[in-house]
């Protein structure tokens, strides 16, 4: 008995009793016959013993036979009070009697009307920002620096500028401006010193007035921003090469030297290699004679049917086999003249061809040979 | 018919009880013969489904070979004349569906000859137990020229005698032993290489 014999493999084909069910009734409905459940009219031996599972749900169970039972709707409240809307049953769905809705006002409101008062605060910040004079800020510099040489007086006891003109510039400022101004309004450490020297508790102002120092710094500042910022390639500089940090050094000279020396090696090395790689193609003969060379053999000598035939188009088997039958070894010399009256009809023809090729001459006493056709 | 299925008449009689020829003898008549063939497919479905099945591999066209192979029974067994057993009529009449299945596929098939083609339906996972070495059986049975692989079903998995199988396939029993034998061997190679 064979191994699979011995280790039997069940079907790997299993339909469940749901599809066999299914296929019990849909045959006895092909065939036009009542269906009936498969389970139905059972030997009473085959029948399962097993008690009846009970089912979890006590609602599964039930089943009423009386008049089907109304569908009760779920109505859904309109207003805080649902006591006043009768919803007593599907007949009096025309009856019911909605109560007028009644609002009464909430002492403590817990809401607030956010848009109304968004509205009247843009309104305000409209007409705000239209009272104040919007300048450049070469005026505001030309402003700042007189208002200081007209005061005359320490930058401590001056006023503080309002915020909203601080800010005002600041928003005109571009970034970069704006950048430098915000560090030169930092108040140094001296000025904190002396401020914690006079003893005042004051928080430090949001902007400070630049003094004549740094009010020169900032001027020399935007002067020099707006040099950068105008574009003038004649006058300026000559703008130097994008490698000029890498070629400018003389050690950077060197190694680019010694780089490009190199490359150009390389170069030849790889011309030198694709030219070995695509040189004619190597004949059978050649790589033959190469191989046989390379394992110290000679070249082999010439069949003497080739040194007779080098470009001989007949077959060459046919001519060796006539060489061989016909013993002719007068054939080594082409100019012999050699009598074809003792050769077959087989030599005859490869006599002709040999011939025909200006291998050899024969004596043709026989007609036959000059009608023969191959 | 027995003494059991005589007092049917006035009573539903116990189907589960009788046999195959006094089934076909309830069929033959015209009160019985509903109750008769349901019997005969709640005795018969699951060895015909799963005969077309191993034939055919495919559970859609086991399931139409199935249940034409049951509308011919219900059409022809008034002519059966008992020659032969219930058992093998229902065996040839679904292989014969099955292999009017297989002819629809291939019009040209010869059934000499393995179709290895087939194990492609053994990709359709539907009642397939997908892992394992009964899949690889199915699979090496393609491989199987199809008459081989018939004897080698109706032996192997549906358990039938040789006189049945002769019967249903008009061999002789010792063709059917050797065919046997050959394709055991064959597939215990091709088992081997599966693995």
């Amino acid at each position: 008995m064979s191994a699979l014999e011995q280790q039997k493999i069940d079907s790997p084909f299993q339909a469940d009793e749901g599809y066999f069910n299914e296929f019990f009734r849909r045959v006895q409905s092909r065939v036009g016959i009542t269906p009936e459940d498969l389970s139905m009219n059972q030997p009473a031996e085959k029948v399962v013993s097993e008690k009846p599972v009970k089912l979890q749900y006590a609602a599964q169970l039930k089943v009423e036979f009386g008049q089907p039972r109304e569908v009760e709707t779920k109505v859904v409240p309109a207003v805080s009070s649902p006591a006043q809307v009768k919803t007593s049953g599907k007949e009096n769905i025309d009856k019911i009697e909605i109560a007028p809705l009644q609002v009464e006002p909430n002492p403590t409101p817990a809401w607030r009307n956010f848009a109304a008062e968004w509205s009247q605060e843009a309104q305000e910040e409209v007409s705000h920002s239209e009272s104040l004079n919007v300048t450049e800020s070469s005026e505001v510099f030309s402003v700042l620096e007189n208002e200081v040489s007209e005061a005359q007086v320490e930058p401590a006891s001056l006023g503080v500028i309002p915020i909203e003109e601080v800010a005002l510039q600041e928003q005109i400022q571009d970034p970069i401006e704006s950048e430098i101004h915000h560090f030169g309004n930092q108040p140094s450490a001296e000025t904190e010193k002396q401020e914690e020297k006079k003893g005042g508790f004051e928080p430090a102002p949001m902007s400070a007035i630049p003094n004549d120092q740094e009010l020169a710094r900032l001027k020399a500042e935007m002067e020099k921003q707006e040099q950068y910022s105008r574009v003038e390639p004649t006058s300026g500089p000559a703008l130097q090469p994008a490698f000029a940090p890498i070629t400018g050094s003389n050690r950077s000279q060197i190694i680019m030297n010694s780089l490009g020396a190199v490359a150009s090696l390389v170069a030849v090395f790889a011309a030198y290699f694709i030219w070995q790689g695509i040189q004619r193609p190597v004949t059978i003969d050649e790589y033959v004679d190469t191989s046989l060379a390379s394992r110290g053999i000679g070249p082999v000598a010439t069949p003497v049917i080739q040194e007779m035939a080098p470009q001989a188009s007949v077959s060459e088997a046919l001519v060796t086999t006539m060489l061989e039958e016909e013993a002719l070894v007068d054939l080594g010399k082409p100019t012999n003249v050699i009598s074809i009256e003792g050769l077959s009809t087989k030599g005859q023809r490869a006599a002709k061809a040999l011939e025909s090729y200006d291998l050899c001459v024969f004596d043709d006493p026989n007609p036959f040979f000059e009608e023969s056709i191959f | 018919m027995s003494a059991q299925a005589h007092s049917t008449s006035t009573q539903d009689p116990n189907w589960g009880a009788m046999s195959d020829s006094e089934l076909v003898q309830a069929f033959k008549q015209a009160n019985l013969k509903e109750s008769a063939f349901r019997e005969i497919i709640r005795r018969y479905q699951k060895t015909v489904y799963y005969h077309v099945r191993h034939l055919l591999l495919s559970h859609d066209d086991a399931d139409d070979a199935a249940q034409n192979s049951f509308i011919r029974i219900w059409e022809n067994l008034d002519g059966f004349r008992g020659d032969s057993q219930l058992k093998s009529w229902i065996y040839r009449v679904s292989t014969n569906e099955a292999l009017n299945v297989l002819r629809k596929r291939k019009p040209n098939v010869d059934f000499d000859e393995a179709q290895p083609e087939m194990a492609d339906y053994l990709s359709e996972p539907t009642y397939l137990n997908e892992s394992g070495i009964e899949k690889q059986l199915q699979k090496a049975l393609c491989y199987l020229p199809y008459k081989q692989k018939l004897v080698f079903v109706l032996r192997y998995f549906e358990d039938l005698d040789y006189e049945l199988i002769g019967e249903l396939t008009n061999t002789s029993v010792g063709a059917l032993k050797s065919s046997y034998h050959h394709a055991v061997k064959k597939l215990e190679i091709y088992l081997n290489v599966l693995r």
